[in-house]
């Protein structure tokens, strides 16, 4: 026994024998409701985002070291997997940063925290993030297409 | 009815009570700290996504010359040390939570000397950057 947590797991079967009880939360038993997906989201696109920035570290070491680091890192980071790599590197941080300020107002107002208003302010959430998420893109793909046509 | 102000067992206040208790000692600071970088990465960030799409693809003298700029470099530093301040901390409250005993000191030592790394890394870069560019 590694964890004492377990002397409270100890249950019985219908025939009578011992049976370790599972431990809580199982989380696959709930219904996905928006605030706990974007919870949930938070914390991967948290860990995601720090191998995020580890991409912008190798720029940035690329740069300080020379023009030919600097285009091989460069190479990269525009090849089709490496734009795709970096849109979810955008979308986790939109997600991480729009969470971010809505734990940063309930941390400082304690408002806005009843059932109903989290599931209504997570929805309003999940549209700005898909908004700047795709705004950005938007931007991104027009600048590349206009340098195309020139 | 008596009222339980009318004998204190104990004559310490409620916050000297709390300080040093839970599993890290210091959980207050902790959960200011990474909020207080929260503040400052927030706006530092929006700022380098803007200056990124400003730079494009730009070649190697062009970004050179950008984050060379005074106001540049500082915001860069100050984007790079807060990330990872923040990093730190964030995965230490993952560690907290999924893993104990030995395997989090292990874990917690693998994070800070990770982030550390990565940290001083990106701060030496842009000092080179900004103080003595690479020519070739």
């Amino acid at each position: 026994m590694s964890d004492i947590r377990e002397t409270f797991y100890v249950g019985h079967t219908s025939d009578g024998s011992l049976k370790k009880r599972p431990m809580s939360p199982h989380l696959q038993v709930y219904k996905p409701i928006p605030s706990m997906s974007l919870s949930i989201l938070n914390r991967i696109t948290g860990a995601a985002l720090s191998f995020g920035s580890a991409i912008m570290v190798a720029w940035l070491a690329s740069a300080a070291k020379g023009p030919k680091s600097f285009k091989k890192v460069q190479k990269v980071t525009g090849s089709f997997p490496g734009q795709l790599v970096l849109f979810g590197f955008s979308a986790s941080f939109f997600l991480h940063f729009i969470r971010g300020i809505r734990h940063l107002v309930w941390d400082s107002t304690a408002k806005r925290l009843e059932k109903e208003e989290i599931n209504q302010d997570s929805k309003i959430d999940m549209i700005s993030i898909s908004a700047l998420t795709l705004g950005l893109w938007t931007i991104i793909i027009g600048k590349k297409l206009g340098k195309k046509k020139k | 009815m008596t009222t339980p102000l009318d004998h204190p067992t104990i004559l310490r206040s409620n916050l000297g009570r709390m300080r040093q208790l839970g599993a890290g000692h210091h959980i207050v600071e902790h959960w200011k700290a990474e909020r207080l970088t929260a503040i400052g990465t927030a706006p530092l960030s929006i700022w380098f996504i803007v200056q990124m799409l400003r730079l494009g693809d730009a070649d190697h003298k062009d970004v050179v010359q950008w984050a060379g700029k005074p106001v540049n470099t500082v915001l860069l530093l100050s984007l790079m040390i807060l990330t990872f301040h923040h990093m730190q901390m964030g995965l230490q409250v993952i560690t907290s939570d999924y893993s104990r005993g030995k395997n989090k000191t292990i874990l917690d030592l693998i994070i800070k000397g990770g982030t550390f790394f990565l940290g001083l890394l990106s701060v030496i870069s842009i000092l080179k950057i900004a103080l003595a560019p690479a020519k070739k």
